[in-house]
């Protein structure tokens, strides 16, 4: 077989060693998610270290009008191909560098092949973190997290990761690399970041992030309250509870409303309060100044009692943050706030033994999870727990991850709802204001623009076609 | 200047879409919208020159349809669309350079729904923001967004030129509020941006079209986030003895997870003059004409002439002493610099305030003030902040003392992270300070770094010099803004008069900006030659040729 134009281009660009071909190649990086079959049309998986090599790989790409897909290590979308296109699999996990941790502004700059949680891990025993309560998905590459809108959507405190990304490097299309300048705020036109970042690939190749990071905080407290089920409507009881805090500015780490089928799933049968059934929880986690955290807590313990709730004392938010988080796989980080004086490399070891990255704590398994605005939560809860329930299966339900705005209802039934369930109830929540993730692409009239600005930054299309927007929708 | 015969024909096809009683070619309409509050127009026009660059027609639409079809209409005639809300702008952003059509979004002036449950309001972009203010205040909420231009600039020029407040420390900039955008694009199409909240997919287009200066298109509306109406607010002045201990104490402060409303932190001139005005206002309590244009204390020596001749509207300025330093600043500042700490026997003056709900603002502002004593700060009491409030939209408005007497006077913020403040202070201290007597005061602080808000006075003998004088300023400062690392606009926008810096400003990443320019403008008739794009080349025929 004779060597394809690209290959010399493509190792000349990072090397011989970080050019794989074929399935084996894709097996090499992905296991068994690449699926064990043999890619239609050539496929290279190549692995740069720097912008500079993507730029050149790009430049290679371009000339001979072969599609790029990047690949971190979450969906793998990438690395199915569609159809008979050459492609190149861009590995962006040799990105790993820390370009600067700028400790005075609490701002890091990093190859976007890094992970989250591998970040999480150098932050920590500097005092540092991305965030009292990370990203659900710190596995994930910071490239990948920010090539999509929303993603971490955290807590009040935090918004989404990409509210503390303040700028990005990327690579364009015929290999252009740019830098999207970093301060704290500018008004130097349109925010060029927010452009590159949810485009998922598709107008350029994002090849560095630079991150607002918080210190570890001093504090961290716990509460939880018992919205009983004499309650009118207990859920709406909690969820009001809840607004009512936000509206007093409290501004908690996290806040969880659970029905007692979800804590005893989640959190074992002992973690129910007695007299629960049909009631809820409402569980509570701030951190910071100590008093500032307790200030926050006693403003949400004051709401919940406001709406009927009875304090049931701090074990049980205890429990629901700890098992969280190491279900994340950031126990230490979890267990330990950082109390002023204290040694933060000693305090992340020690915390570590309670459960470092892969340590014990699965959380129950979620069928369905949409978002709401705070008024619709309790309606979305009744309408899909009934719905669960008409299906013959034993239904629970969480809401949590609330920033100002809304929050988001987890549901689940015993025995897990199939896939057509799951659409069927997403359908039936739809028209009460729920909403999925990678629903639109915006208001439709906008898609054309979207299609149009792909076609001036990527005019031969070669970046991840198949996460294009859709010719149709750019009619 | 478009050809008449074109204007002619705009204007009909204008009137077509409002009614001609919304249309106009008359001359004193045209030089109305002939520029914004640019100094360096404001220069000439002391000297009796007109305004610089009237349009050819202004229209004053009432609905976003009517905007679109105006938009269209420009389209097809091929001449520029300048979107001009209350013109308060200081860069000439809404100065329409190459004729055209003006389209006064003054008329979209109503809020359309505001949801108190929620806490989300729906306004449209030409309503003036001390109306809406004080509409929401009525109703229990605030935007907290608190520009001191309030009383003469619009919600959508705010979001137009990415705004900021005097609170933004707490509530954030004007992009940090908004929800989501009505926009009418630079093909005529309506489009709203964050709509279904966000979007999984895709730029966010409400980030794109914020801080766009109308190059991209008309924005019609916004949807913004509300509070509630501060139930207690706290102020505070304190003396911190150096900058770098004041930038170090405000730093401490955004670290610790504190969000003060109010962190104004003034080098030791400005810190002078503030607390000179701290002085006057004391003097004339009660009196709320005294508090905007306060009598001069009798001053001693240079320094307080020159406090006198920013402070004073009523005294004009015909001290040719004065006049003769302001051309020497070389000399100028290092004299003030050493002069003007023994004088006030003072350091720097930081003016912070926590406001909110008041269980948490009680806390909060209890542990801001530890934590600025922890820093080295000194407790001034109440008396600086109460003062700062009362006067807060008055300093803005007294360039015009300086401009009677001869002199100008500008303001230019830049912004860094914290590692980089201190050269970006004094690398643009510096720059400016070659040319001009500068101060400065920093303010909207954010964990990760600060803005610093130069002002600057300076004197030449006629205008030709003096717009020299001024155009060095710029270009020395900008430029060592963007040497230091820092960017060259933190809420003023980039207009006419930083368009030369955007290079810098964004390097490489210009791309994506011309990229989204031609895809939302293919003709570019949206506000052309501002933002640093450049004006397809026809418009640059017409204006050389006129
Ligand atoms: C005394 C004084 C104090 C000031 N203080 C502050 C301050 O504290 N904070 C601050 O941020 N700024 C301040 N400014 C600057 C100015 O007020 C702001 O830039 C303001 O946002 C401009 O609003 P405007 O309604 O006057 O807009 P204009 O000056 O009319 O327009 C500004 C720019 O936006 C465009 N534009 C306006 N409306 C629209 C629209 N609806 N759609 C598309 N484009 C549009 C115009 O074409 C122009 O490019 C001050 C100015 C003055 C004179």
């Amino acid at each position: 077989m004779s060597r394809h134009p690209l290959e010399p281009a493509l190792e000349a660009a990072v090397g011989a060693d970080h050019v794989l071909f074929g399935k084996r190649a894709l097996m090499q990086i992905a296991g068994k998610a690449a699926g064990d079959i043999e890619p239609p049309a050539p496929t290279w998986v190549v692995q740069p270290a720097s912008a500079a090599e993507v730029a050149d790989v790009l430049r290679a790409c371009s000339r001979e009008r072969v599609m790029v897909v990047p690949w971190g290590t979450g969906s793998t979308h990438a690395l199915h191909a569609r159809d008979e296109r050459t492609r190149v699999v861009l590995d962006m996990r040799r990105m790993t560098n820390v370009l600067h941790l700028d400790e005075t502004s609490l701002v890091v700059h990093a190859q976007a092949g890094l992970t989250a949680r591998t970040l999480e891990e150098l932050l920590i025993p500097r005092g540092l973190t991305l965030g009292d309560f990370p990203p659900a998905a710190l596995g994930s590459t910071l490239g990948g997290l920010l090539s999509a809108r929303g993603a971490g959507r955290l807590t009040p405190r935090h918004g989404f990761l990409e509210d503390a990304c303040l700028g990005v490097s990327a690579v364009l299309a015929d290999g252009r690399t740019i830098h999207t300048r970093v301060a704290p705020r500018r008004a130097t036109g349109p925010d060029l970041s927010r452009v590159l970042m949810g485009s998922e690939g598709t107008l350029g190749i994002i090849t560095g992030v630079v991150l607002r990071i918080d210190r570890r905080p001093e504090s961290r407290l716990y509460g939880a309250h018992a919205f009983p089920p004499t309650l009118d409507n207990p859920v709406a009881a909690a969820i009001e509870a809840v607004k009512r805090a936000l509206a007093e500015d409290a501004r908690p780490t996290a806040m969880g409303v659970y029905d007692p089928a979800a804590l005893a799933a989640h959190y074992g049968a002992e973690a129910v309060p007695g007299d629960l059934a049909g009631g809820c929880v409402l569980v509570t986690a701030t951190a910071g100044l100590v008093d500032l955290a307790a200030a926050d807590l006693a403003i949400i313990g004051d709401a919940a009692a406001a709406g009927g709730a009875q304090p049931l004392g701090p074990a049980l938010a205890e429990t629901w943050w700890t098992m969280r988080a190491r279900a994340y796989g950031m126990g230490y980080a979890a267990a330990a706030p950082l109390p002023p004086g204290s040694d933060a490399r000693r305090s992340a070891l020690e915390a570590a033994k309670l459960g470092g990255p892969g340590a014990a704590g699965t959380l129950a398994p979620v069928d369905l999870e949409v978002y709401a605005r705070l008024d619709d939560l309790p309606r979305l809860y009744a309408t899909g727990v009934a719905h669960i329930r008409a299906q013959g299966a034993e239904p629970r339900a969480h809401i949590g991850r609330f920033d100002s705005a809304g929050g988001i209802l987890f549901l689940a039934g015993a025995p897990a709802l199939d896939q057509a369930a799951r659409e069927k109830l997403a359908d039936v929540l739809a028209p009460l204001g729920a909403r999925r993730a990678r629903a639109t692409f915006g208001d439709p009239a906008l898609a054309k623009y979207l299609h149009d600005l792909k076609r001036e930054l990527d005019p031969h299309g070669i970046l991840n076609p198949d996460r294009a927007p859709p010719r149709a929708e750019a009619a | 200047m478009i050809h008449p015969s074109q204007a002619e024909r705009l204007a009909s096809a204008c009137a077509k879409v409002v009614g001609s009683a919304r249309v106009s070619r008359a001359t004193s309409d045209r030089h109305s919208y002939a520029r914004d509050q640019w100094p360096r127009v404001l220069i000439g026009m002391r000297d009796g020159k007109g305004a610089p660059f009237p349009p050819d027609v202004v229209a004053w639409p009432t609905t976003t349809a009517e905007v679109a079809a105006l938009v269209r209409v420009a389209r097809e005639l091929g001449v520029p669309v300048v979107p001009y809300a209350a013109g308060s702008g200081v860069c000439g952003g809404a100065a329409p350079i190459y004729g055209g059509l003006v389209i006064d979004t003054k008329p979209m002036d109503r809020i359309l729904a505001l949801d108190t449950r929620n806490a989300t309001v729906r306004v449209q972009a030409g309503m003036n923001g001390e109306r809406f203010e004080r509409e929401l205040n009525r109703r229990g909420f605030t935007l907290g967004h608190f520009p001191s231009s309030i009383y003469c600039s619009t919600v959508g020029g705010w979001l137009a030129a990415r705004g900021a407040g005097q609170m933004s420390t707490k509530y954030g900039k004007i992009e940090d509020m908004t929800l989501g955008l009505e926009v009418v694009t630079g093909r005529g199409d309506i489009v709203r941006t964050g709509v279904d909240g966000r979007a999984a997919a895709g730029p966010d287009w409400t980030q794109v079209f914020i801080g766009s200066e109308g190059t991209l298109g008309v924005l019609t509306e916004g949807t913004l986030r509300l509070r509630r109406s501060p139930e207690l607010r706290i102020l505070r002045g304190f003396e911190l003895p150096t900058v770098d201990a004041g930038m170090q104490a405000i730093r401490a402060v955004m670290q610790r997870g504190l969000r003060p409303a109010v962190v104004r932190l003034y080098d030791p001139f400005d810190s002078f003059l503030a607390m000179r005005h701290r002085a006057e206002a004391a003097a004339a309590a009660g009196d709320e004409g005294a508090a905007y244009v306060p009598t001069p204390p009798p001053a001693k020596g240079l320094a307080g002439r020159l406090a006198r001749s920013l402070a004073s509207a009523r005294q004009r300025v015909q001290d040719t002493l004065l006049a003769g330093a302001l051309a020497r600043p070389r000399i100028l500042n290092p004299v003030l610099d050493s002069l003007v700490p023994k004088l006030a026997r003072k350091g720097c003056l930081l003016i912070v305030g926590c406001e909110g709900a008041a269980r948490r603002t009680e806390v909060e502002a209890r542990l801001t003030f530890a934590e600025l004593e922890r820093a080295g700060g000194r407790d001034l009491g109440e008396g600086p902040g109460l003062n700062w409030l009362k006067k807060r939209y008055a300093v803005s408005y007294r360039q015009s003392t300086l401009f009677a007497a001869g002199a100008f006077a500008d303001t230019m913020e830049v912004a860094s992270t914290w590692e980089r403040l201190p050269d970006l202070y004094e690398s643009v201290r510096e720059a400016i300070g070659r040319h001009a007597m500068v101060m400065a005061h920093f303010s909207h602080a954010y964990p990760e770094g600060c803005s610093i808000y130069f002002t600057f006075v300076a004197h030449a003998p006629d205008r030709a010099r003096m717009e020299r004088v001024y155009d060095a300023i710029w270009s020395d400062g900008l430029s060592a803004a963007a040497r230091a690392g820092g960017t060259i606009s933190h809420h003023h926008g980039v207009g006419l008069s930083k368009g030369a810096f955007m290079a810098e400003e964004h390097r490489e990443s210009m791309a994506i900006l011309r990229s989204l320019k031609s895809v939302m403008d293919p003709d570019g008739v949206m506000n052309p030659g501002k933002l640093g794009l450049a004006a397809p080349p026809r418009l640059t025929d017409v204006a050389r040729a006129s």
